[in-house]
């Protein structure tokens, strides 16, 4: 009995090189990166940009010259910390596929770390309930000046985590701050720091449980 | 319905790919009669979501996100539970693309923007969902070289789904190395976990022992869920339990 062994590849008819464009820029820089146009009607494509959502990020196409594929130049200005996940939709000028999508994300890294990063309060637990944050910076001239609570039925106090070079937020949730039979409580702390990127950083807070 | 936080489980690509035409996978080990053997999320779900992702997923977040704050308001608190099983999109032998796409499974880059759009989809309509992010508990190193991928400050819990977790050790599932303390070591978040639905369905009376129940505590479980208990016995269980539980840690 004879076997025959056969592989194929596959090549796609318009695709972009990269299945995600990832910007990882430091704040108050910009940062770019590109997609190119493959396939094999790659030459062929004429791109417009049709839509990018979310907002936040600047696309140009790049032309194709001497034969190459044109493609995307993605561009983001890192005014804001933070990490967002998008989609840029292109049209072709092509009868199939008349439109490519290019997953994007962005991220600017911030220098303050809050651990946790979802502090979480049990109040069915026996005591008080109550979560410790510790906040620090990779900043040496951080300054932490203040922490407060501006949403929700907790209280905040602010030290100094004398051992390690960073601060400690206790939060605890104010049961006479909830109303009778609340299962489930939601708020929002501020810290208040001397950091340039992240000035007014707030951290999510949630309590679940009670009577 | 007075002050309590509802909790949902998004199974939402699973059940767009089971019904979309010309698709019809079904779960990995469900063995849907109506759909090939070979059709399953394990084999074609990442060719799925990577062709249908704008189309019917996202939108699909969108209108249960708008109709949730319709019906419950945006200020109430709401745990969102993201897709069970998301890593085999990542890690399962996922085939060629159809439809002339490139095939494969997705990457991490991928995984992750496809679960950051998610959440930001239903941010965007209920700025008071808390969410949690999937265990699957056949992954590797309790999942060490996955979750730090992701936008972890964007989840509060991680939950098991699917039943057949286990109460009595240490691994969730004795089948998988993953232990309940190793995840909740590697993300550093709470557990909820998910004991009842899926196969097979039903009330595990396991998760009724105090003494697994402390256990759990102890390797970061702050809640369980039980599917179906029986209506007769379930308030005296809880009432009975809840005395001899152990306090959760705050995280």
């Amino acid at each position: 009995m004879a076997a025959c062994h056969s592989n194929a590849r596959v090549e796609p008819l318009l695709a972009f090189t990269e299945r995600t464009v990832d910007l990882k820029v430091a704040f108050g820089e910009t940062g770019s990166q590109d997609a190119a146009l493959t396939g094999r009607l790659a030459t062929e494509a004429r791109l417009e940009v049709e839509s990018i959502d979310p907002p936040g990020i600047e696309v140009a196409v790049l032309p194709g010259s001497q034969g190459q594929p044109q493609g995307l130049r993605l561009t983001l200005h890192a005014v804001q910390v933070g990490r967002v996940a998008g989609q840029v939709v292109v049209t072709t000028g092509l009868e199939k596929p008349r439109e490519l999508t290019l997953l994007y994300s962005w991220e600017v890294l911030g220098n303050i770390t809050v651990d946790p990063t979802n502090p979480f309060i049990d109040l069915y637990g026996p005591g008080e309930g109550a979560v410790v944050l510790t906040v620090s910076s990779r900043r040496a001239d951080f300054r932490l000046d203040a922490a407060e609570v501006i949403e929700g039925p907790f209280e905040a106090t602010l030290s100094r985590d004398a051992p390690a070079p960073g601060y400690v937020v206790r939060v605890r949730a104010v049961p006479s701050h909830i109303p009778p039979g609340e299962r489930g409580s939601l708020g929002r702390l501020r810290l208040i720091s001397n950091d340039p990127a992240e000035p007014r950083k707030e951290v999510p807070l949630f309590a679940l449980g009670g009577s | 319905m007075a002050g309590k936080v509802p909790a949902l489980v998004a199974y939402i690509i699973s059940f767009t790919a089971r019904g979309k035409p010309g698709w019809c996978l079904s779960d990995c080990n469900a063995n849907n009669a109506t759909c090939s053997p070979a059709s399953d999320l394990c084999t074609k779900g990442a060719d799925y979501l990577r062709q249908n992702f704008t189309s019917d997923v996202l939108p699909r977040y969108q209108t249960f996100a708008q109709g949730f704050a319709a019906a419950c308001g945006t200020t109430r608190p709401i745990i969102w539970e993201m897709e069970p099983d998301f890593y085999q999109y990542y890690a399962a032998a996922q085939g060629g693309g159809t439809r002339g796409q490139p095939g494969g499974p997705l990457s991490v880059a991928e995984a992750v923007n496809y679960m950051t759009q998610m959440v930001a989809t239903v941010k965007q309509y209920l700025p008071n969902a808390v969410f949690s992010m999937d265990i699957s508990p056949w992954m590797p190193s309790n999942g060490c070289t996955w979750y730090p991928n992701f936008n972890m400050s964007d989840f509060t819990f991680i939950h098991t789904s699917g039943g057949n977790t286990s109460a009595a050790t240490a691994a969730i599932r004795t089948a998988n190395t993953m232990t309940w303390a190793g995840v909740h070591a590697v993300t550093g978040k709470p557990i909820l976990a998910d004991t009842g639905y899926g196969n097979p369905p039903g009330p595990d009376a396991n998760w009724d022992s105090p003494t697994n129940i402390n256990a759990r505590i102890a390797d970061g479980v702050v809640s369980i869920m039980q599917y179906s208990p029986t209506a007769s016995t379930w308030a005296t269980a809880i009432s009975q339990n809840r005395p001899q539980l152990n306090a959760v840690s705050c995280y």
